[in-house]
């Protein structure tokens, strides 16, 4: 129950009380080009969770390790690169002797292998003090999370996108990046932080 | 040489303002967003984002053309961790508050997707000079926005410019938040497109940021819940709302009506037929009883088609009361109805 517990709550803080898109601003790009792109949604998505999920459970096995533990921030940076690329690469070897994929599914593993949300979780699990089943859902979190961010995010695109009355000066990215600092206000205040003056 | 700087140094401008990564084609956003909350921390942000964006670049132009684009990206994270750890050691020993406040983000400026893109969109496909071109661009409007946005978010998130305080009574802390910096972002975006747009109405930098796209569906089913209606400001649902709901009231009004003039209206029809009507009751006119039906609903709303058939049938009824009474008349008399009528379709 413990287990389920904290796989859970981990979940839940990356996804939605410390989003990272929102809270956080990791992967805010590739969430913001991929809402104007919404057929990429799922498979990219898949592949966002996929990675982030076995990162994070990779790194925090290496952590265990004193060796790995005690190194700076740049020592752990070097280590989940490593890792990053080496999932990538097996996953990769995987999706085109196995699966067969066509070239643009492996154009989007790459996307979805290296951006800021998918290395920002080791480090997160890092810095948190994680343990094995808090690193899991946390990378399930950073992939929902990636997904609520592209769907909230999709769903003002069109509406700016309809909406004639916007002044020409703020159409297009201006637009985007207010609406999605509004929704990123809307996260903050999951987080409980108060904004003194 | 003169005209081949000036024509660098035109393009590295242009490509910096119009083609700004940043602030019209959304690449690069985290860093700026979450890591640009102070002057220092911004020019960190610039320096190691020049530095990988240009050196990558240029590797990539000189060596990856032939490597597989999936191979590719491994390789920009490789050289992306080997061009931070210097520029994270010199932070560390000469600006260690900054560094530690830079927190993850520094070393996660490995994986930025400014230089990727730009790896892969051009260094890959063209000439070193071209690529250098661009770099030097991509990287010149890159810092040009951490720069700006980083002094903007210290002077009213701190109330410091470079640790010197300003002694501001208020400072808004929400500046040093992502949702500052992305409000901030998007305010610049537009005061810089306002500028270009007033100096050169051609230009067009929003379609930096393709949203072609945007009107596909994520997936089927979501489609027919959430795309087909989706209309966030209601403006043709109230409009519609409006030409559903005055119908049902014009109705009860001209229920009536209707029932009265039922059986009169097919005799009007075939009275309009035969006899020489004027041309704008032809015109408004229903379709007659042999006429195929319209296959798609009409656009005009109810309501006036409608009151428009109201008004057809009275202007039929006192077309026929007309005739009745020039049958009747005298034959010294018929001038004028004639010119009755022709008053009648000039009203008309």
């Amino acid at each position: 129950m413990s287990i389920l517990g904290s796989l859970f709550s981990a979940a839940m803080f990356a996804c939605l009380f410390q989003n990272l898109i929102f809270s956080g601003g990791y992967g805010a790009d590739e969430a913001i080009r991929m809402a104007a792109k919404p057929k990429q949604l799922y498979p990219l998505s898949f592949f966002i969770i996929y990675l982030s999920t076995a990162v994070s459970l990779i790194c925090v096995l290496l952590e265990q390790r004193p060796a790995v533990h005690a190194l700076n921030v740049f020592g752990h940076a070097l280590i989940f690169v490593g890792v990053l690329a080496a999932v990538y690469l097996l996953t990769l070897l995987f999706v085109l002797v196995v699966v067969k994929a066509k070239p643009r599914t492996v154009r989007r593993l790459g996307i979805a292998a290296f951006n800021t949300l998918v290395l920002a979780v080791p480090f997160i699990n890092y810095r948190a003090a994680f343990g094995v089943f808090e690193a899991i859902g946390a990378g399930l979190g950073a992939g929902a999370a990636f997904i609520i961010a592209v769907l909230l995010i999709n769903f003002g695109l069109r509406a700016i996108d309809k909406n004639e009355s916007i002044p020409e000066a703020f159409k297009g990215t201006p637009a985007i990046f207010i609406y999605t600092a509004i929704l990123s206000l809307a996260f903050t205040g999951l987080t409980g932080r108060a904004l003194g003056v | 040489m003169r005209n081949g700087e000036k024509s660098f140094l035109q393009s590295v401008r242009d490509s910096a303002l119009y083609k700004n990564p940043v602030l019209f084609e959304a690449v690069g956003v985290a860093p700026v967003a979450a890591m640009a909350v102070s002057l220092k921390s911004a020019i960190m942000l610039a320096a190691v984002s020049c530095a990988e964006l240009v050196l990558i670049e240029l590797f990539a132009c000189l060596a990856l053309k032939k490597v597989p684009s999936h191979f590719r990206m491994v390789i920009y994270a490789a050289l992306g961790v080997g061009i931070n750890i210097p520029f994270f050691m010199f932070f560390e020993r000469f600006t260690p508050n900054e560094a530690n406040a830079a927190g993850i983000f520094l070393p996660l400026l490995a994986v930025n997707s400014l230089v990727a893109l730009h790896c892969e969109r051009f260094a890959v496909k063209n000439t070193l000079k071209s690529t250098f071109t661009d770099a030097v661009a991509a990287a010149a409007g890159y810092a040009f926005v951490a720069l700006i946005v980083g002094l903007l978010r210290e002077i009213f998130g701190s109330g410091t410019v470079y640790s010197l305080d300003l002694e501001l009574p208020i400072q808004l802390k929400g500046f040093l938040m992502p949702f500052g910096g992305f409000l901030l972002l998007g305010f610049f975006a537009a005061a810089v497109k306002g500028i270009l747009r007033k100096k050169s109405p051609d230009a067009h930098p929003e379609q930096a940021f393709s949203m072609k796209e945007i009107s596909q569906s994520h997936i089927g089913s979501l489609k027919s819940l959430l795309d087909a209606d989706f209309n966030p400001y209601d403006e043709t649902d109230a409009a519609g709302q409006d030409a559903r709901e005055k119908p049902k009231k014009a109705k009860k009004a001209t229920a009536p009506k209707k029932a009265k003039r039922k059986a009169e209206t097919a005799k009007a029809a075939k009275a309009a037929k035969a006899e020489a009507k004027p041309a704008s009751l032809q015109a408004d006119a229903p379709p007659a009883d042999g006429e195929a039906a319209p296959t798609r609903p009409r656009r005009v709303p109810r309501e006036d088609y409608l009151s428009d058939f109201d008004e057809m049938l009275t202007e039929l009824d006192l077309y026929k009361q007309k005739q009745q009474d020039t049958a009747e008349t005298p034959a010294a008399e018929p001038e004028t109805a004639p010119a009755a009528e022709e008053q009648e379709a000039s009203d008309e």
